[in-house]
């Protein structure tokens, strides 16, 4: 089985879906070839990714689907008919609860078939915006996990169901803890690290601005 | 009152103070670099949409004209929605029980949608209107209609 991975990210190697590649990639013996949708003209990797039995996409979530440059990809991916080629997702989402990926997950199933591809799946993981700025350390299991399913992928060509319900969770956020997230000193810890980054870059006076509402 | 049109097909008597012409017009993509919130709050670092933005967050009413592509949003939709995000703030709130984005602006437009286009079936016809429900309940409209152009 010959497997392409497409990076989707429009920050290509600096951000957290490559280091979803890096870590689901340490599980394999043979790396697959990697390429990155920022870089390539939509057409000429639409007809390379037609050299492999199966490709995974690996993108972050943006506005509850896949970013403007992958559905630009899919949009020139040319329709098979009786083919076993196979096309997966992985997902990782800013928001603290996959379910904000559920159009993602319906929309690619539903293109993957009509594309008249094999669907092996799309894995999501919420709550990964902060990985690339917080040490590594703290992400010792999620990266364990990513590992495995790259191992396991590796063997058997598709994703492993267990570690993917353990990724996707939690799938919404229980109530007790919207009421947590929703705690006034929690509200302001958060807003702390966003100020912090604001303060840096000079801009933390500005950070309400409106700037198009007119007068 | 005051309407922004944004169009992916010819639509004869479509009229507002403002139109944004995507048959033509192709929008660039999210560069995903988050300056709009962490270096020049609010403003994009790509400026073809300077005055689409100014013509949405003042408008009381935004008329989509769509099409279907492969059952799903074109991408050149896409990349104008993922572009929509430096009209809202960092910050996340839980108030309706999951997560969203607070908003930057003291309202934004009421939404009518108008597509043109065929699906395989019903599932992608659902999967369709009920992203483009998403998006815009996710981006604060008070309302949102999706229909089938006649």
């Amino acid at each position: 089985m010959k497997t392409l991975i497409l990076n989707g990210s429009p920050n290509a190697e600096r951000g957290n879906t490559e280091i979803f590649i890096r870590h689901f990639q340490s599980g394999m013996q043979n790396p697959c070839e990697v390429r990155y949708i920022a870089r390539e003209k939509p057409s000429g990797l639409a007809a390379y990714l037609e050299q492999f039995d199966q490709v995974l996409i690996f993108m972050p979530l943006y506005i509850h689907a896949m970013p403007g440059i992958v559905r630009k990809l899919l949009e020139q991916v040319r329709p098979q008919s009786g083919t076993e080629k196979s096309l997966g997702y992985v997902i990782q989402a800013g928001f603290m609860e996959s379910a904000t990926a559920a159009w993602a997950v319906q929309s690619l199933e539903l293109l993957t078939k009509r594309l008249g591809y094999r669907y092996l799946g799309t894995v999501v993981r919420c709550n990964s915006a902060p990985i690339h700025m917080l040490p590594q350390r703290l992400y010792r299991k999620l990266f364990h996990k990513l590992a495995q399913l790259g191992q396991y992928y590796a063997a058997h060509s598709c994703f492993d169901p267990q570690i993917v319900a353990w990724l996707a969770e939690p799938h919404r956020i229980s109530p007790r803890n919207v009421r947590l997230y929703s705690n006034p000193l929690l509200v302001r810890l958060n807003k702390v690290f966003i100020h912090r980054m604001q303060k840096k870059n000079g801009c933390y006076e500005q950070r309400l601005d409106q700037p198009y509402l007119s007068k | 009152m005051s309407t922004v049109i944004i169009a992916e097909y010819e639509v004869a008597g479509a009229a507002g103070e403002y139109l944004l012409n995507l048959s033509q017009r192709p929008v660039t993509g999210c560069s995903g670099c988050f300056r709009c919130w962490w270096n020049t709050p609010g403003r994009c670092v790509h400026k073809d949409l300077d005055d689409f933005y100014r013509a949405y967050v003042n408008a009381d009413t935004a008329i989509f004209y769509t099409t279907v592509s492969q059952g799903f949003v074109s991408g050149n939709l896409k990349s104008l929605f993922d572009r929509l995000l430096p009209l809202f703030l960092p910050y996340s709130n839980f108030h309706t029980g999951e997560s969203m984005h607070n908003k930057r602006y003291p309202r934004y437009p009421d939404i009518q949608i108008l597509y043109s286009g065929e699906f395989s079936g019903e599932a992608e016809r659902k999967c369709y209107e009920s992203y483009l429900q998403r998006v815009f309940y996710q981006f604060h409209s008070p309302g949102c209609t999706v229909e089938a152009m006649a």
